[in-house]
């Protein structure tokens, strides 16, 4: 089941009446339930490999948790291994369960005996969500979890178990555990960022896709202009669906009574690349720095070391999205990026007094240049982005080739309609709901800050517009009942 | 008397203004769609009337006003130009309502219209085209056909399955394009020209008119050699079945006409066919499918279109399936 899924309109009624039934210590047994339920529901033995994962890395919680005590009272380590070698056994083990499912086919292929091994789908944040429940423990932020159902209902937390935001523990399975909250949580938050979501998804991710697509698939057949538009329109694209999904995903959640936090936050008004990767996926970002930079030395152990970490995570990343090469090229590439903005930065701050203008004028406004920064942001970002969105690495740089080949004419004789297969309408639909779409992100972009606007409007607005938005979902949802894939994008990750 | 007030706790009341709220918003959302649904089919009206589709609206009065016992056949064109209505009330001396006017409606949209008025006696026949076996195919309508068909007559949009409105309310904006080009030139009657008041077929179809080339982009090529039912289009005519019955007529199942040449597959693929047909929903198939193969001089202008004589033909055929099965 997925979040646009039709039985999921009356699966998650059914789940919030269980689970707001239940008092509140015992939720985690109906929201377990009903994890299990929009996990298997068309195929129950897909549920098989997360409950094998859960009762390992639950079992390795509780051994660590007693390896970690004994150290601590000085005693012999019950299980005959000290706690670092029991996490990274745990640990290890888990995410090459991972490892297997993704790459075992690649392997298998390049050996010459393929091996279709279809990854569940979600496997990959569910195993993040359980390798971090595992270096919660062993970085003392919280104890071992003893009640396996509560545990396997942190881990198999449906709103965000397919595509995330990955859960650390430290802060679900408190509220599991029904521990009090300093304010209830606001349910129609909740019902807002759902909605929200599901009109970024069904009218404004599915519009972006279809140009995006095109292009792609034949980039010859357009200009070297058109071929940049579609590349920043795709790393847009990518965004306004995973970020689209995570509203969702935090929406349900929060309607359940379990608020997580925001995965995105308006990336794109970044003025760097390291402010972007903190605003862009940030559960998986948070993971990456937690389970793997920060082990590994961070940037504890001098500058070489730290770019070192900072390309080995990039490059994680990458190939954590595909075993497919583009995928590790568009990590390398944005580790390198990095680097080199780190370098830069460095470099300009030793010459700061040479590149400030004199007091009689002549500086650039600073808006003028947080502006300029953000589009060299975007820029460098959605060029890493085509090898992400390419068939390969080969069809990656036709790609890039093709807007490198881009002259004066391709910029002044560009027509916009030929991204929409010369379709006045939909370019025009489809600049609408894009620009309201950014419109209201970047009212977001302050915490809380669209929200407490949309809490002063009258009463009348406040459900009128929810009501505008919903009927839009809805002639978007209907629009597409003649298409099948109404997958998000990272399901396949 | 101790009297026990139930008082709300704030935790409860946050919940019931939340879903208050919900359902206030959901409540406006849906207003508005059918509000958009409703002006868009209602104003102006009656724009669709030319077209060959529109005559849907002449059978289903038709139907409305026919008494019981009598005779309704569901499928696509293959029954509007493959029974002459005429020469079936002759023969089996039963009124005749032909709701089969166009697959492109869906085979699920004129079987959901019989049901304005089926009694006891009647009996209701099944001649839909090759393919509704196929996963997905039965509940798969035409959008355009079903809104420019019924266009704005209300009252027939109530017999639309909840589970097909998506696809009309998806198909809504190229509705409104459509619509207005359609007003502003409704070209010629088309349904005039080829329908009587009674809805009845007058086009002058002489046999021999189809060359059929089997290569040809339009041969319409049909595929019987997969006679499994989908496990929904089985349920879906299972319930069907108890519906008819319950209302005191019978359910069969016959072939459509169809051009010998353009079938891909045998006749046992045909028997074969039937035969699952018969089995998953219960409804006796009351011909040999592989008899209402006809060679090309009986057919008009597609493989499942008759000329006259080829309609002759088949409704004969139809009347002496129909006595045996009833004993007429």
């Amino acid at each position: 089941m997925n979040f646009l899924d039709p039985v999921f309109l009356f699966f998650f009624p059914a789940a919030f009446a269980a689970v707001h039934a239940t008092p509140r210590r015992y939720r985690y047994l109906p929201l377990l339930a009903a994890s299990c339920l929009f996990y298997g529901w068309r195929t129950p033995a897909v549920t098989v490999i997360p409950l094998l994962c859960t009762v390992w890395t639950w079992a390795g919680g509780a051994a660590l948790g007693k390896a970690m005590q004994a150290e601590a009272e000085g005693r012999a380590f019950p299980f005959l291994f000290s706690p670092n070698v029991l996490f990274r056994f745990f640990f290890l083990s888990n995410i090459l369960l991972l490892a297997v499912f993704k790459y075992a086919g690649f392997f298998s292929a390049a050996l010459g005996c393929p091996l279709d091994l279809a990854a569940p789908v979600g496997l990959s944040f569910y195993i993040f969500q359980s390798s971090g429940y595992l270096g919660s423990i062993r970085r003392r932020e919280l104890p071992p979890e003893r009640n396996i159902l509560r545990y396997a209902a942190f881990v198999s937390f449906f709103p965000t178990l397919l595509s995330g935001p990955i859960q650390r523990a430290p802060e679900l399975l408190p509220q599991l555990q029904g521990k009090s909250r300093t304010a209830p949580p606001d349910y129609r938050t909740g019902f807002l960022l759902f909605l929200w979501g599901i009109f970024g998804k069904l009218v404004v991710s599915a519009k972006l896709s279809a140009v995006t697509s095109a292009v792609f698939a034949s980039p010859d057949s357009f200009s070297g202009a058109a071929c940049l538009l579609a590349a920043i329109l795709l790393s847009f694209y990518i965004y306004v669906d995973f970020a689209s999904y995570s509203d969702i995903a935090a929406g349900c959640a929060c309607m359940l009574g379990f608020p997580v936090g925001a995965n995105f936050r308006t990336p794109f008004l970044s003025s760097s690349l390291k402010e972007f990767w903190n605003r862009w996926h940030i559960s998986l970002n948070r993971w990456f720095i937690e389970n793997v930079y920060i082990p590994l030395g961070g940037s504890r152990k001098g500058a070489l070391c730290r770019y070192r970490n900072v390309l080995f995570v990039f490059l994680l990343s990458g190939a954590w999205h595909g075993s497919a090469g583009h995928f590790v090229v568009w990590g390398g590439l944005n580790g390198a990026a990095m680097i080199l903005e780190e370098l830069l930065a460095s470099a300009l701050r030793k010459k700061q007094s040479v590149i400030e203008a004199p007091e009689s004028g002549g500086r650039l406004s600073s808006a003028l240049l947080l502006w300029l920064r953000r589009l060299a942001v975007l820029l460098v970002v959605s060029l890493n982005f085509i090898f992400f969105g390419a068939a390969s690495v080969r069809d990656a740089l036709r790609f890039l080739a093709r807007i490198l080949s881009i002259r004066l004419p391709d910029i002044t004789g560009f027509m916009p309609t030929s991204l929409f297969g010369w379709d006045r309408n939909v370019m025009y639909q489809t600049a609408a709901a894009f620009l309201f779409f950014l419109l209201v992100q970047y009212q977001r972009h302050e915490e809380g800050a669209a929200l407490r606007r949309f809490q002063r409007l009258p009463a009348v607005l406040r459900h009128m517009l929810p009501a505008v938005i919903l009927t839009l979902c809805i002639f978007a949802a209907c629009a597409q009942t003649a298409r099948t894939n109404t997958a998000f994008l990272y399901y396949r990750f | 008397m101790r009297h026990l007030s139930r008082s709300r706790t704030p935790a409860h009341k946050n919940l019931l203004r939340f879903l208050l709220y919900v359902l206030s918003v959901s409540a406006l959302a849906l207003g508005a769609v059918a509000g958009i649904f409703l002006f868009l089919v209602a104003r102006p009206a009656d724009v669709f009337d030319h077209s060959y589709q529109s005559e849907i609206q002449v059978r289903y009065r038709k139907l409305l006003r026919t008494g019981s016992p009598k005779i309704i056949i569901l499928g696509g064109s293959s029954a509007t130009y493959g029974i002459d209505e005429a020469l079936l009330e002759e023969e089996t001396g039963l009124p005749v309502v032909n709701l089969g006017l166009y697959a492109s409606f869906g085979d699920v949209i004129p079987t959901e219209l019989s049901k304005a008025n089926i009694g006891p006696g009647d009996i209701v026949i099944a001649a839909y085209e090759y393919g509704w076996n196929k996963e997905d195919n039965f509940d798969t309508v035409g959008p355009d056909m079903v809104l420019s068909g019924f266009d704005s007559h209300l009252s027939m949009y109530r017999h639309i399955p909840l589970r097909i409105w998506p696809q009309l309310i998806g198909y809504l904006g190229t509705f409104r394009e459509k619509k207005a080009q359609y007003a502003a030139d409704p070209g010629e009657d088309i349904r005039g020209t080829l329908f009587d008041e009674e809805g009845r077929l007058i086009l002058s179809r002489p046999s021999g008119s189809l060359h059929y080339d089997p290569d040809a982009e339009n041969a319409n090529p049909q595929d019987v050699t997969d006679s499994r039912i989908a496990d929904d289009t089985a349920r879906y005519l299972r319930r069907y079945r108890r519906f008819v019955e319950k209302h005191g007529a019978q359910l069969v199942f016959t072939a459509p006409p169809l051009l010998d040449k353009a079938l891909v597959g045998t006749a046992e693929d045909l028997r074969a066919l039937a035969a699952n047909e018969e089995s998953a929903a219960g409804i006796p198939y009351i011909s040999d499918p592989a008899a209402y193969l006809y060679p090309e001089e009986y057919f008009y202008d597609t493989v499942y279109h008759c000329s006259e004589e080829g309609a002759a033909l088949r409704t004969r055929m139809l009347a002496e399936d129909l006595r045996r099965f009833r004993g007429f």
